[in-house]
Parts: structure tokens; C-alpha cells; sequence
């Protein structure tokens, strides 16, 4: 569904020399041109690169695409990706495709992304998918700093193994790390942390009962816990507020390969999602985001 | 522990006085913090795990055992362990700066409301009781470098340190109080009897001393578990149609 098999992505691991790794690094803002936002300065080195297709057109948000050239992440590659949204300006990024991350000989994949958002900006984080290939050897690292009236929606999915070929990560690692600081304060901090003995861990009953795929989603706006109920209604789940009347309503799941939650506190919402597939997180992801007008679902996902 | 029979006379000439009196560390104060009678409330939460045995995912001694292994191997607890090693270590060393950022990282590290204010509520709650009953100069350098609200882990952690009591032999102490809170709470949930629940107490002996190694490894940079499930069960707690607790 998401990747296509190249030949060389089953051959044997071989040690790649450091000089031949990528270390991809792009930077970027977005400013403000009268009511329009519109790209600033923008560098770009190694594999990474972005577009600003149809740039302005819809409500006045700029939509940014991030390319890697290199096709995909092998064990060693390093990619840095530090975005600005400049006060007053909408931003949505995403990525053209699924990001792809090799089998590694050893050698971690490091991706870090930092964002700003400047007073009154508003910045929609939706890249793609990031799909780990079995034995892809991954530390992430997600830091936003955010003005105390900015907003910031980051959506981060991962399928763990190429699930449509039946790959099972067997013995891949993951270690993602997410801080997003308010005005200065950290006000969110989360971990995922995924080491030897992957399959054997994501099998366990509190992990994920073996499912490959999960999503986080958070919204940091003025006014995010207001959405906490409606959340819950488009993922099928109790809203908390008619316990009174519907005692039996923590039943109804949406289809049996899906779990959810959510919940808010301090100016957030945030939304886990575990799937048997991708589809079905992305499925509730775009449910989530058309039905509670979080963002313009992004034109490059509907292709 | 270890039962130590005195032999005086000859050998006491030749042994250094320390070697007799150092080995073993006063353990009192942890006995005291962890027993749950000490105000800090822990019986009142259940960290998601009234929701597991709601949906079915707890429903006796072996489903119990497999789920707080998870816990104290990948969820909120193993997390929990490698903040309070952090918060022992940055006290020790009178590290400022270390005890800043993991009080800091500690109180946002949380997935859902109510998993925040599970460990905001005890942090504090210990701290207060603490900082009366059992007063240490080195205990208010946290307040001092940290003016937030503080996570149980780190209080605990921290208060530790300022007692002198040994970084293992406390967090070993603070996991299997952990673990017990939570047995208990399923014991009266699922409904299990008091003798399986020991059973699984003394079965998960091994996992915390697993789990306490483990987290004194732990960078505090890539602190983080898996227990994904358990995140969700302690969202979906917060619309639960019939609570006994409050997490």
C-alpha cells in the first residue's frame, strides 16, 4: 500500500562508509505578506528539499511539502528538518510520501524536527506516515517551542514493518522523544521508546497487544479542551457528558482494528491511536481532522 | 535482607569500625514513605488500570501479572523509575541544573489528564508531608531550583537522596510499592482474593529488579516506554461509567 519494494531494499545490510550517509538538513519560514503567508528563507542540504505548491490559496495558509530525494533513511543518515511560522502566519507542512527507513547495518537513523511558532501563528505538523522497515534502527527527536497564543497541531503516524508484505519488525528500534514548550514552558513531554525484542514487546497486552501502527495527535491552541467531547464522538467513543442516560456506551468500538483515546488538560487535546493496519489510523486520523475542522486536510494525502 | 550475626571478640581488632556499621544503610524512612499510610493518597489511583479490567483486559491473577509487568517494564512506572534515578543522582551530586530538568521533564511527562494529576497530586502531596515530618536542608534545594509542581517519582527520588539512602535499594523499594498500589486496586476490581494477590506481588519480584537496573541505565534524553494500551485505557478511564478512583 505504501511502499514499493526496490530489489536492493532485501538485500543484505552492508556497512555503507560514513561518507557516502546522507545528512539532510532543511530550514525554512513562513512570513507574512499582507493577510497572505508566504515563503521565507529557505535552505536546503543533502536529500531534503520542499515545495510550496498552489502556495496561498486556500484561507490564506501557505502549504509546505517536504521531498527527501534520497528516496528513503538508511542506518546512519541524519535528517534535520527546523521550521519557522513567523507571528500571524498559517503554515500547514507534510510530506510528499511516506517516509521510509531502511534496515540498518547498526547505525541509527537520527530525524529531528524543531518547530516555532511565533504570536498569533498557526502551524499544522501532518507529515505522512513514517514506515520502519524490519531492523530499521530509529531515534527521533520532535521539539516545538510556541507562543502562548499560537497553535500547533502535530499528527505523527508510524507502521511498524512493511505490514502489506507481512513484514513483522522483528528486531528494529525506536526511541521518540517529543517536547513542546508554551511561552517557555514545557508543557508536554512524551517518550516512546521501543529496544531489543521489539515484536516480543509490541505483542504485550499493555503495549500494543501486537499491532504495528499508532498515531499521536496533539493540538496546543486557546481553546483545545473545548474539543475534547467532539473527539471522542468521531472516534466512536463515550463523550463523557450523556453518562447519565447511556451507561452501556463505552461499547461501541469503531470496526475492531482500532483503539483510541483521548483526553485534554492545559490548553491541550491529545488524541493515541493503535491500528491492526495504517489504514485504519490514517482512516480515523482524516475523520478527526475533517469532522473537527482541525486543518485543510492536505491536497498531496488525497493522491 | 541480610540477617547479620554479630561476632565480637578477636576479629572486631582487626576490621575497620566503619566496616561494621556502614554496610547496612537505614532503610526506615523508605519503609515509612511507601507504606500507604503515608498521606500522599496513592490508594485513590489506579493509573488506567480500572479501565483494563472494565474492557476485559484484566480479569484475573495471570491477565493482572502480564499487565503490570508491561507497566513496570514500558509504561508510566518504568518511566517513573528512570525520573526518580535522575532526581536521586542530580541530589547526590548537588546538580542544579540536573535536578531542574528532570523535575521539569517529569511534571509534563504525562499522556492524559488524569495521568498528570496522578503523579502532580502525590508528588506534592509528598513533598509537603516530607518537608515537615522529616525535615533536610538538602531536600529544599529541589524547591529551590524547581518552583513547579513535582512528580512523585522525583519528590520520592529526591527525598531519598537527602536521607542518604542508596539509589537501588530506594527504587527498588518505590517500584514495588508501585506494583503493590496497583494489585491492590485490581484485587478489589476484578474481584481477586488477597492470596493472589500476593502471589502476583511475589511473582513480579524479578521484573522490578529488572526494571529498577534497567532505568538507573536509562538516559534521561530518551526516557519513554511502549505501553501505549495502557495511555489509552487511562484516557478512556476519565469517561468510565462507575469510578472508584481517580486515575
Amino acid at each position: 500500500m505504501y511502499a514499493t519494494a526496490l530489489p536492493s531494499e532485501d538485500a543484505a545490510p552492508t556497512r555503507i562508509p560514513q561518507a557516502l550517509r546522507a545528512h539532510s538538513r532543511l530550514r525554512f519560514e513562513a512570513c507574512l505578506a499582507g493577510a497572505r503567508t508566504v515563503p521565507g528563507q529557505v535552505s536546503e542540504a543533502g536529500h531534503a528539499r520542499v515545495r510550496f505548491p498552489l502556495s496561498g490559496r486556500r484561507s490564506g495558509a501557505l502549504e509546505a511539502v517536504l521531498l527527501n530525494t534520497g528516496g528513503g533513511i538508511a542506518g546512519g543518515d541524519t535528517i534535520a528538518n527546523e521550521i519557522h511560522a513567523r507571528t500571524g502566519t498559517r503554515l500547514t507542512v507534510t510530506s510528499q510520501a511516506a517516509e521510509k527507513v531502511y534496515r540498518s547495518d547498526g547505525a541509527v537513523s537520527a530525524l529531528d524536527v524543531a518547530l516555532w511558532v511565533e504570536a498569533g501563528a498557526r502551524l499544522d505538523w501532518l507529515p505522512q506516515p513514517t514506515i520502519l522497515f524490519d531492523a530499521a534502527h530509529v531515534e527521533r527527536r520532535i521539539a516545538a517551542d510556541i507562543a502562548a497564543d499560537a497553535r500547533l497541531l502535530m499528527i505523527e503516524q508510524v507502521i511498524l514493518g512493511r505490514t502489506a508484505r507481512g513484514e513483522r519488525f522483528q528486531t528494529g528500534r525506536l526511541s521518540d522523544s517529543w517536547r513542546i514548550r508554551r511561552d517557555g514552558r514545557l508543557i508536554y513531554a512524551d517518550g516512546f521508546h521501543l529496544g531489543a525484542d521489539a515484536a516480543a514487546t509490541l505483542a504485550r497486552p499493555a503495549v500494543t497487544g501486537g499491532w504495528p501502527a499508532f498515531a499521536t495527535l496533539l493540538l496546543v491552541a486557546p481553546g483545545a479542551e473545548d474539543l475534547l467531547a467532539p473527539a471522542r464522538i468521531t472516534l466512536g467513543l463515550p463523550d463523557g457528558a450523556a453518562q447519565d442516560d447511556a451507561p452501556l456506551a463505552a461499547e461501541p468500538e469503531a470496526g475492531g482494528d482500532l483503539e483510541a483515546g483521548v483526553s485534554a488538560w492545559d490548553g491541550m487535546l491529545s488524541v493515541r491511536l493503535i491500528g491492526r493496519h495504517g489504514g485504519a489510523v490514517e482512516a480515523a486520523v482524516r475523520r478527526l481532522i475533517g469532522r473537527l475542522g482541525l486543518a485543510e486536510t492536505p491536497r498531496i494525502w488525497h493522491s | 535482607m541480610a540477617t547479620i550475626t554479630a561476632t565480637p571478640t578477636s576479629m572486631a581488632e582487626s576490621v575497620p569500625a566503619e566496616a561494621w556499621g556502614a554496610p547496612i544503610p537505614d532503610l526506615i524512612p523508605l519503609f515509612v514513605w511507601l507504606s500507604p499510610a503515608y498521606p500522599v493518597g496513592a490508594f485513590a489511583y489506579s493509573h488506567g488500570l480500572e479501565w483494563a479490567v472494565e474492557a476485559g483486559d484484566i480479569r484475573n491473577a495471570t491477565s493482572l501479572r502480564d499487565w503490570v509487568n508491561d507497566l513496570l517494564r514500558h509504561g508510566g512506572p518504568f518511566t517513573d523509575a528512570v525520573f526518580f534515578a535522575h532526581a536521586h543522582r542530580a541530589l547526590i551530586a548537588d546538580d542544579h541544573v540536573a535536578l531542574r530538568e528532570v523535575a521539569e521533564l517529569a511534571s509534563a511527562f504525562a499522556p492524559s489528564r488524569e495521568r498528570q494529576m496522578e503523579t502532580l497530586n502525590q508528588g506534592d502531596a509528598f513533598m509537603t508531608a516530607t518537608r515537615i515530618a522529616w525535615p533536610s536542608k538538602r531536600l529544599e534545594r529541589l524547591v529551590e531550583v524547581w518552583d513547579g509542581r513535582t512528580a512523585y517519582p522525583v519528590a520520592v527520588g529526591a527525598a531519598a537522596a537527602a536521607h542518604d539512602l542508596p539509589l537501588e535499594a530506594a527504587l527498588g523499594a518505590f517500584l514495588t510499592a508501585v506494583a503493590a498500589n496497583l494489585i491492590s486496586a485490581a484485587v478489589r476490581l476484578v474481584p481477586l482474593g488477597q492470596t493472589d494477590g500476593n502471589r502476583v506481588l511475589a511473582a513480579l519480584a524479578p521484573i522490578v529488579r529488572e526494571a529498577a537496573a534497567a532505568a538507573i541505565r536509562h538516559p534521561l534524553e530518551r526516557v519513554g516506554g511502549a505501553a501505549l494500551r495502557s495511555d489509552i485505557a487511562a484516557m478512556r478511564h476519565e469517561t468510565q461509567y462507575t469510578r472508584l478512583f481517580r486515575s
